[in-house]
């Protein structure tokens, strides 16, 4: 017994815990006895030896407390040491094993970076858009309101009425606020530029308890009606940018739309409006509408004038989004009653305002989602083929385990070892990924997502929320490729690593790579799919026939009523600036209108059709834009009956229109529209002839009903209005030219906006353009990635049955034979991975449908180049190292051994 | 003065002026301070062992099981460098602080 503890206590050092307790003891005994000894040498009695021994020590049971507390706190303090040294020695082992094969390390950091980064991008984007609430005082406690549209969208504008009624009546509202955006024009002296304002009622921002960053903000006291309307609260942005944050600005003057209004203050920093896409520069009240816009002073009175974007309202006390829901309905029904002309069915929806997407959300939600569901598939497809690199490795590296193992290293620990070392691996590539991401960010800033929102209008950067999503999805990518191989390699068993079996053993190795191989191939198959899906919305979109010629047509938007043209001469300006780039070379024609088609922001009106009955609920609503006569010549919109504008039609004889296809089949379904009669109010106007159908505000063809007014007539194109010229060649170049052409003409002219039609269509196509971009390059790389996987496993699978396989080739087996018995390893998981992948995308498919055209998310020749693709990838990854196997020379494989 | 009380910081410094030349167990270090210092300096003598074992968490000890000439088993203390360095140090302070205040108690006598 004392022999063993002598050996024990030899190599012992002062940590091991679970005899501290004895170890105190022993060496309090010790000092006793030894204290003992030397009163006896001094001539003690034993006896008294011993109690005297223990008096001059003191009180034995709280020092052996104390001793024994401060020994816990060591212990505790070296076993943290130990881990941290312990993990210290896997990151070196691990850094010392990816050293040794630095392709292997490459290839993982960057599939990492790629899937980890765009998965970062992409939920940047989710958590500005979706995620972030307005930056404005308890946002929990607002909702939006909308009243629903007869069209069936729940979310569509208001009327100025309908608001005061919802404020008015409601009770779990303790307020609320009315805000839409309008482009004006503004002038602080030099030109004037076009910017976007927002009108809201003066209790905006009370409401929503925002301080003023300097002079003061609107008040509920402005809405007073003898208190001066034409009042604005610069943006805080612009504030910054076009006046250097210039205090003296507040109190002076700023021209909005060539009226005065007074800078009352800077709206806070942190605050750029509560709709996404749309931060004002400023805002302004929404009954200084009149000030802007005289001839629609009835806007605050007709309750069928829809014309408020956004409502928002701060719930009461104790009220809730749903009690206010409730409420709401109620006072639709009896809205209903009161104005059933006006508001038929309508209805209103409250939505809690939990981001800064307002109105109609689905698209850019479900745009997002998309793009998330896309690269955590590739992401998934990446880890995959890395737990396939890894188990690969593992194998190959089974006798380094083994030996291992056998100087008795704990599985444990080799689990752990493997694990480091897929953290590693994953770190690096989250490193490179948050570069990569930052990068990517800045790249596609000016890239639009559905509804025409920018990249970089949304405020989208690597905060520190995206940053965490970035960890967590790197450990979690860690623990996805690394936790199987660190398994299966923990459970290696020992004999068969030493003896360097070859043909045997590791099946549940194999069994995974199987598994994963088939894994892989579905994921593949389900991004190519979308990728062909987008790829043919492309084509159809690209194909589709807008009715008129898209090609060589410039676009100029300019407004006479600002910029400090006299109000008489206006009316001759777009005259003028017509025959003066009419005259310039390369140009075809020139027309002016105040709606263009693809381009949104028509003008709305109702109609009555001389001859038709309206059903009970049908609204005769059509679009209509105020054109000059060559219009449709110079977008070369052709007129299917009766006949084009003449140069007579603006004159003082009857007025006359032109109607669209759409308009002329449902309102004069089986009668010639020409010479038939639409009234619009007093108005009464003579069909004159039909015009081919074309695509408004979107691309999509024959929704709206249209109508075609010849300038003169009583309205003239006197707003804003688009120069449309048609040029000979590429109207990009021609911009400079008509540019120069209006300055000349009118040197204060406001120009909002130059560009071609092309460009228009471009930037409608790019939600669809960047989804199809995004699928093809992830698709192809998903390819690429289960090409490798199943060649790695072929390779790997002929490496191992090399001497085998050379016995049978001598012994006469044929190739066919060698190529069929290699090739079973993986052709069994590809079908399998295609049939899964194939009915995966079918099943997601649904998801994809409302961003589709032309054709439907089960597009059968879809599937079936995906398939094909895939196949044809997959059996030449296959057949490659199958057939070197076959044509293995037997003598040299033998010798090799 | 049949003895007088040892503050932790003096103890402390003892022990390590203790082990200076040797390394020695807690006895042995209770009895030289005991016999050094002319049995002025009494301490109660199981207030080494917190000492000790603080010292050793501390670094400024080192600890093992080992054979006492006797031939018993009993627990040495070393110092490390890093204890001899601790003890240079407060050796240094102590010096400085004792001249002080003998300085004060020599001046206030004249």
């Amino acid at each position: 017994m004392k022999k063993q503890n002598r050996f024990r206590r030899g190599f012992r050092i002062t940590d091991h815990s679970g005899d501290r307790a004895r170890d105190v003891e022993d060496e309090i005994a010790f000092h006793h006895a030894m204290r003992e000894r030397e009163l006896i040498d001094s001539g003690m009695d034993p006896a008294e030896a011993r109690r005297k021994a223990r008096e001059v020590f003191g009180d034995e049971a709280r020092i052996r407390a104390e001793v024994e507390r401060i020994d816990a706190r060591a212990s505790l303090r070296q076993r943290v040491t130990q881990h941290a040294s312990a993990l210290a020695q896997d990151i070196r082992l691990g850094l010392r094993g990816l050293r040794r094969s630095p392709l292997f390390a490459a290839v993982a950091v960057a599939t990492l970076a790629l899937g980890i980064g765009g998965n970062t991008v992409v939920f940047s984007l989710v958590e500005a858009i979706v995620m972030r609430a307005p930056a404005v005082e308890s946002p929990d406690r607002l909702a939006s309101i909308w009243t629903t549209c007869r069209r069936g969208d729940p979310r569509c504008s208001s009327s100025h009425p309908d608001y005061e009624d919802y404020r008015d009546r409601s009770t779990r509202f303790s307020d609320m606020a009315a805000y839409t955006g309008r482009r004006v024009t503004a002038d602080a002296g030099g030109e004037p530029e076009v910017v976007g304002a927002e009108l809201v009622t003066a209790n905006y921002f009370s409401l929503l308890g925002l301080e003023p960053a300097a002079g003061r903000v609107l008040q509920p006291q402005d809405d007073v009606p003898d208190s001066d309307p034409a009042v604005l609260v610069l943006s805080n942005a612009w504030w910054k940018t076009r006046f250097g944050g210039d205090r003296t600005v507040i109190g002076s003057t700023l021209r909005v739309n060539g009226i005065p209004y007074t800078v009352l203050g800077v709206a806070p920093a942190e605050f750029d409006g509560l709709v996404l896409g749309q931060a004002p520069e400023f805002w302004m009240l929404l009954r200084s509408l009149r000030l802007l816009d005289e001839d629609r002073g009835e806007m605050l009175q007709s309750r069928s004038s829809r014309w408020i974007q956004g409502l928002v309202g701060r719930l009461a006390a104790g009220a809730t989004v749903e009690g206010a829901r409730a409420e709401m309905l109620r006072i639709s029904d009896q809205l209903a009653v009161e104005d059933p002309d006006s508001r038929g069915t309508r209805s209103i929806t409250v939505d809690a305002l939990s981001s800064r997407v307002g109105g109609s959300e689905a698209s850019i939600f479900s745009f997002l989602a998309m793009l998330q569901g896309v690269l955590a598939l590739t992401l998934l497809l990446a880890c995959s083929n890395l737990a396939n690199l890894m188990l690969a490795r593992a194998t190959t590296r089974r006798s380094e385990l083994g030996v291992r193992l056998a100087l008795g290293i704990g599985r444990a620990r080799l689990v752990r070892q493997q694990l480091v070392e897929s953290l590693i691996i994953a770190s690096a590539g989250g490193v490179v990924a948050t570069v990569l991401a930052l990068a990517l960010l800045r790249l596609i800033g000016g890239v639009a997502l559905p509804r025409g929102i920018e990249i970089s209008a949304t405020g989208a950067g690597l905060n520190a929320g995206v940053l965490l999503f970035a960890a967590l999805t790197t450990v979690g990518a860690a623990v996805l490729f690394g936790w199987l191989p660190a398994l299966i390699a923990g459970r290696t068993p020992l004999g068969l690593v030493l003896r360097q079996q070859r043909t045997g053993g590791g099946s549940a190795a194999a069994r995974v790579r199987s598994a994963l191989i088939g894994l892989q191939v579905s994921l593949a198959v389900v991004l190519l799919v979308g990728a062909s899906l987008f790829i043919g919305t492309m084509r159809n979109r690209l194909d589709v026939d807008l009715g008129f010629d898209a090609h060589n047509v410039a676009l100029v938007v300019v407004d006479p009523t600002l910029g400090g043209i006299d109000p008489e001469a206006a009316a001759t300006v777009g005259p003028r600036i017509l025959e003066r780039i009419s005259g310039l070379p390369g140009v075809r024609s020139a027309a002016l209108g105040r709606s263009i088609p693809v381009r949104p922001g028509g003008n709305g009106t109702f109609v009555e059709v001389d001859g038709y009955q309206a059903a009970p609920d049908e609204e005769m609503r059509i679009e209509y834009s105020v054109v000059t006569g060559d219009y449709l010549k110079t977008l070369a919109l052709p007129v299917i009956s009766g006949r084009d504008f003449e140069p007579a039609d603006g004159g003082a004889g009857e007025p006359v229109v032109i109607i669209d296809e759409t308009m002329a089949t449902r309102w004069w379904p089986d009668r010639d529209p020409v010479g038939g009669t639409v009234h619009v109010g007093e108005s009464s106007f003579r069909v004159a002839g039909v015009a081919r159908r074309t695509a408004w505000g979107g691309l999509d063809v024959g929704t709206t009903p249209f109508m075609f007014i010849a300038a003169g007539q009583g309205r003239s194109p006197d707003g804003p209005y688009t120069v449309i010229v048609r040029t000979d060649s590429n109207p990009t170049r021609m911009l400079p030219a008509i540019r120069q052409a209006i300055r000349e003409t009118y040197p204060g002219l406001a120009i909002r906006q130059m560009g071609t039609m092309q460009a228009e269509i471009d930037s409608l196509l790019a939600p669809q353009r960047t989804a199809a971009w995004l699928l093809s390059a992830f698709g192809l790389l998903a390819v690429t990635l289960a090409g490798i996987g199943i060649w790695g496993v072929v390779s790997y699978s002929v490496a191992r049955q090399r001497r085998d396989l050379s016995i049978r080739i001598a012994l006469g087996a044929t190739r066919t034979g060698v190529v069929r018995r290699v090739a079973r390893t993986t052709l069994s998981p590809i079908a399998v991975g295609l049939v899964f992948g194939l009915t995966g995308a079918r099943f997601l498919s649904s998801s994809v449908d409302s961003f589709l055209f032309g054709l439907t998310g089960t597009h059968p020749l879809s599937y079936f180049a995906a398939g094909i693709l895939l196949a044809v990838v997959a059996v030449t990854a296959t057949w490659l190292p199958a057939r070197r196997a076959a044509t293995t020379n037997p003598v040299e494989a033998m010798r090799a051994d | 003065m049949a003895g007088s009380d040892v503050y932790t910081g003096t103890l402390e410094l003892l022990v390590l002026r203790a082990l200076r030349e040797e390394p020695l167990h807690g006895y042995g270090i209770g009895r030289w301070i005991r016999e050094t210092s002319g049995d002025v300096l009494q301490i109660e003598e199981g207030a080494l062992y917190p000492a000790l074992h603080r010292l050793e968490k501390k670094g400024h000890l080192s600890a093992r099981w080992g054979q006492t000439e006797l031939g018993r088993q009993a627990k040495f203390y070393r110092l490390t460098t890093r204890g001899r360095r601790v003890l240079k140090q407060e050796e240094g302070r102590w010096r400085e602080h004792a001249a002080a205040v003998t300085a004060i108690l020599d001046g206030g006598a004249q």
